[in-house]
């Protein structure tokens, strides 16, 4: 709401510094957005020249309708600083003939719509361009100026927030009715466009046509034009709720509507049809008829809101007495009920204007911000006495955001939702969630995984030279259940890509692999503290076939695939036009939660050696490292504690279909040192094992 | 005799001097004073000498023995000192070369700015709780005291989703208020809550993001009023900026409290004289807050006459950009790694 410092001491007795009106406001909840001195070349009036004022821009929040004009303004500077507010210069003739000569007859049919239409007609007007002080004080404030009459209604609704509308008396053909639209009943607009009504949308209309869409904006062929002489003047009170719909369904946006749909005074209609009769009859001449007025009964004043000082004193912590905040009650145009008491009144009665006064808080609301919100003292509330609770995913997606952060990747937030194409590319048999007004097409589905946030935060990265690549992200994905129903998943999915790590003087670079990403991951799940996780071949489509598999974690004794990792396919690497091979990993975080923990992390640490033990087996190419090393294990799970993978070797000495394992065996029991017989029996069951079950043959 | 050992004190000594390493030391002792040495035979003569001769030639014998074990010694020390220090010299390195880093990762600015914000407020007594991102018309607005045409509305471009099957409208969060009803709704007084997430809304432009992030929190409990509100962001302002900044509690208008405010800090940059940044009046807004508002109490069940309580949002965006002095909106989603490493980190930012 932009307004001048001249135009305000109009209408209150002011002579605060600039900066300081504003920042009164400021703290009064008008929060000034903008003031500048129209001497200087810098405002957004400068194109008018300068001007000995200053220009104010103040945010009006959506509640306080009331201050979307001058007068509103200054009804607020006027409790705020204790000035008088100044009466409203109305002189206006008006001509009872004029009534019997151009009889008109306002009829409200939709009562909801419009609770109280007021009207004069006024004639003899020679419309023309507006005098120069008119035209600047319009355009000042931003708005445009177009002939005299209708500047004139514009000033009036600028200067006291009731919006107006001049129609052509000429072109319109009593009564004037105020209906609602038939379902496709058509009204061109002053902007020039045709709109299509409904019957949820209030018309003025006459006997012929529809002539204004109510509250919003008139019609094209029923407005004031050059040749116009005679005018019908509307001021009215149309419903908030009304407004707002008509204005939201048809996109269409005006200063009216922005008037309306946020309340306008309802007693205020006679007294802006004066004001504006004033200046017509000033700037246009003419003659003014009587005020028809209807007042259809359907807006009941707001009742009475009950008051109860000690809770004021509670809720905001003030102690202030009843009177200073009856003094600002009333300041405001609210009246105690009842009056002139000796006690706190039970009641106050707000102004017609103030529609967002309904309840008791309301009014702590008007009293605190009156009073000054830096006049509350400050204090804490009690401690607190329960222990605090936290989600449970919180602690374990903690614990892996920083697992992988300390294994050197980064974590990246993606979009929530990505374009439909890359959706496809990863989930193909999933459909997705379309959002009814995306921004973009880039933007129109919600994801249904976090790869394609990731692979496109990757692409950007190689784009810009960022060859080296490790990120991650949790976040929540998205899937549309056969019902219906949404679910909300918890996802942590991760991507790596490029050189293992900068070339430096000690060890030679290389690109990252399958396995690289494997040990990462095998490193973060070593923190759930459950044991139990197995790398299984499988995986999702777009993974390449030959480097992909499914990580297995045990809950309840069953294991579950809670996650897989995997190379992108080389057709999708192409397709997604990357430079690069990729290797993707994700992990649902909720089947992660409760994973069975780790039995050897149960026993008591032994004091008893630990013996190694190495075996050099052969076996045929085909025969999986991992069955070999588990099979092991499984021979006495009580002695042997871990068996590890020391060396792989294919090539100069052995036969060509087969490969060497070098496998080391960790022995150890938690109550007595093993001997050597016993060693000696276990690696021969190892060795036995190896070979029945994989055709393994020693070598040495 | 005196000569012959004189002269082989001589020739000892000057081979001692002679020796630069630890064999030929000890050879050169052994020779001399082992049990087949120089001495040994040399003093082998002395029976053949006159009684009253033989104390005197045997004390400078013992002189002599003694003079060389000294020497030997000496000299054994210079060669084991300059053995160590030529072995030091082999085993320098150059310290200038780089380590072998493991080079770390880091947690997203946001990340990092939640994690901060939630322990300031975990210190003192708030839980957290966690609600959908998407969500229903009743949660995000109507239980909000957000009706269907009120103009608050339009201040939260919402992005829709399509209706539930039993026809309720689906939409994205537009802030985290919703999980205040959520909890309200599930729980009873005293309450301290706050809840983080991600928020959207359909505007993007060089200061608006279609997602982004916010942390909202509340307290509901007997005699809990507006002083406590202002206190208690006060004392959160003052421990997440580290820094004593005058705050400022001004009048505004959020459907779901009342009275409303929004909180200024003395703005970071400039100490409150007026710079870009908080565009010359030398406050940042930072937070929104207010006492909840008595329909929103109602819609959960509360009793207003026995219960009151505060709520406050923040944008978490916002706030890492103040703290960490991010200077464009844009990057956070971006995800450049040359970003992400400048602002990553492990702890709180």
């Amino acid at each position: 709401m932009k307004f001048t410092l001249r135009w305000l001491q109009e209408h209150i007795a002011i002579d605060l510094p600039p900066a300081q009106i504003g920042h009164r406001l400021t703290m009064a909840g008008l929060e000034l957005d903008g003031l500048w001195d129209l001497q200087q070349g810098d405002s957004p009036a400068a194109t008018l020249g300068h001007q000995d004022d200053w220009l104010f821009d103040v945010a009006i929040t959506p509640n306080r309708g009331d201050c979307l004009s001058i007068r509103g303004i200054a009804r607020e500077l006027a409790v705020l600083t204790n000035r008088p507010l100044l009466p409203l210069a109305i002189r206006m003739t008006e001509e009872a003939a004029i009534g019997r000569s151009h009889p008109v007859t306002i009829l409200i049919e939709d009562q909801t719509g419009c609770p109280r239409y007021a009207g004069r007609v006024m004639t003899g007007v020679r419309v023309g361009p507006s005098p120069a002080w008119l035209q600047q004080r319009l355009e000042t404030v931003g708005l445009r100026a177009i002939n005299n009459v209708v500047d004139c209604t514009n000033l009036v609704m600028w200067e006291l927030g009731q919006p107006l509308h001049a129609f052509d008396w000429a072109k319109l053909a009593p009564p004037v009715v105020i209906r609602a639209a038939c379902d496709g009943e058509l009204l061109r607009t002053l902007d020039g466009i045709e709109r299509r009504l409904d019957s949820e949308m209030t018309l003025i209309a006459d006997q012929a046509r529809p002539l204004a869409l109510a509250g919003i904006m008139g019609g094209e062929d029923s407005g004031v034009t050059e040749d116009t002489t005679t005018i019908f003047l509307e001021s009215a009170f149309f419903h908030p709720v009304r407004v707002a719909r008509t204005g939201r369904s048809l996109g269409l946006t005006s200063d009216s509507r922005y008037r309306f749909e946020r309340g306008v005074d309802p007693e205020g209609l006679r007294i802006a049809l004066d004001r504006a009769c004033h200046l017509i009859q000033e700037v246009a001449g003419g003659s003014a008829g009587p005020v028809q007025y209807v007042d259809g009964g359907s807006w009941q004043p707001v009742a009475a809101i009950p008051y109860r000082h000690d809770r004021i004193v509670a809720l905001s912590g003030l102690d202030l007495g009843w009177q200073e905040a009856d003094r600002l009650l009333t300041g405001i145009g609210c009246q105690p009920l009842p009056p002139g008491s000796v006690t706190p009144p039970g009641h106050y009665q707000p102004p017609s204007h103030r529609h967002d006064l309904t309840r008791e808080e309301d009014l702590l609301e008007e009293v605190v911000r009156l009073y000054g919100y830096d006049r509350i003292p400050v204090s804490l509330p009690r401690p607190a006495i329960e222990a605090p609770t936290k989600p449970p995913l919180e602690a374990l997606t903690r614990l892996l955001r920083l697992a992988l952060a300390g294994a050197g990747y980064l974590e990246s937030i993606n979009y929530a939702f990505v374009s439909q194409e890359l959706q496809q590319v990863f989930d193909p048999e999933i459909a997705p969630l379309i959002l009814v007004n995306p921004l973009s097409a880039e933007q129109a589905v919600m994801r249904t995984s976090l790869i394609p946030g990731l692979v496109d935060a990757a692409r950007r990265n190689l784009s810009r030279g960022n060859r080296r690549l490790r990120l991650f992200e949790s976040g929540r994905i998205f899937h549309q259940q056969a019902d219906g129903s949404i679910i909300e998943q918890e996802e942590l999915a991760g991507l790596l890509t490029g050189p293992a790590h900068e070339p430096t003087w000690h060890t030679p670079t290389r690109e990252n692999d399958f396995f690289d990403l494997k040990g990462d991951l095998t490193g973060v799940l070593a923190l759930l503290r459950s044991g139990i996780v197995d790398w299984r071949p499988g995986g999702p489509e777009f993974l390449h076939p030959g480097q992909k598999a499914t990580i297995h974690i045990q809950r309840q004794g069953a294991m579950l695939s809670c996650g897989w990792l995997g190379r992108l396919h080389p057709q999708w690497q192409e397709r997604l036009d990357l430079p690069q091979p990729i290797w993707l990993f994700a992990l649902a975080l909720d089947w992660l939660l409760g994973a069975d923990p780790d039995p050897d992390l149960a026993r008591p640490v032994s004091r008893f050696p630990a013996v190694e033990r190495d075996f050099a087996f052969a076996v045929p190419v085909a025969v999986p490292a991992g069955a070999l090393l588990a099979e092991i294990r499984r021979i006495d799970p009580e002695l042997i504690r871990q068996v590890t993978l020391f060396d792989l070797y294919t090539g100069v000495g052995i036969v060509d279909d087969r490969k060497g394992l070098g496998v080391r065996v960790l022995l150890k029991s938690d109550d007595r040192t093993l001997t050597e017989q016993e060693l000696l029996t276990i690696a021969e069951r190892i060795i036995q094992t190896a070979s029945d079950r994989f055709e393994a043959t020693l070598r040495f | 005799m005196r000569e012959a050992l004189k002269k082989l004190q001589d020739s000892a000594m000057t081979a001692v001097a002679m020796t630069n390493n630890l064999e030929d030391l000890e050879q050169l002792r052994v020779r001399i004073l082992g049990r087949k040495g120089e001495l040994t035979s040399l003093l082998r003569g002395l029976g053949q000498l006159p009684a009253v001769a033989r104390p005197e030639i045997g004390e400078l014998a013992n002189q002599f023995k003694d003079f060389l074990q000294q020497a030997l010694a000496e000299k054994l020390q210079t060669l084991k000192q300059s053995d160590m220090d030529q072995r030091l010299a082999r085993e320098t390195v150059d310290i200038t070369l780089p380590g072998r880093e493991r080079q770390l990762g880091g947690l997203h600015p946001v990340t990092r700015t939640i994690d901060r914000i939630a322990a300031i407020f975990h210190d003192m007594g708030f839980a957290t709780a966690t609600g959908p991102e998407i969500e229903t018309d009743w949660h995000n607005f109507s239980a909000l005291n957000i009706p269907p045409d009120h103009p608050a509305r339009e201040m939260h471009d919402t992005f829709y989703l399509p209706s539930a099957p039993d026809g309720s409208r689906r939409l994205l969060r537009t802030h985290t208020s919703p999980v205040q009803i959520r909890v309200m709704e599930g729980r009873s007084p005293p309450l301290r809550v706050i809840a983080p997430g991600k928020v959207f809304r359909c505007d993007s432009d060089l200061t608006h993001t279609p997602m982004f992030h916010q942390v909202e929190g509340f307290m509901v409990d007997q005699g809990i009023h507006f002083g406590h509100l202002k206190g208690l962001l006060e004392l959160f302002l003052i421990t997440f900026f580290e820094r004593r900044l005058p705050v400022r509690f001004r009048p505004s208008f959020f459907p779901f409290t009342e009275p409303s405010a929004e909180v200024d800090m003395g703005c970071l940059f400039c100490d409150g004289q007026g710079c870009r940044i908080c565009k010359g009046n030398g406050w940042l807004e930072v937070l929104g807050c207010g006492l909840i508002h008595p329909a929103v109490l109602a819609n959960v069940g509360i009793d207003r006459e026995l219960y009151s309580g505060f709520a406050f949002g923040m944008g978490v965006e916002r706030l890492a950009m103040l703290k960490l002095g991010i200077d464009d909106l844009r990057h956070f989603f971006d995800n450049d790694v040359r970003f992400l490493n400048r602002h990553a980190g492990l702890g709180g930012a």
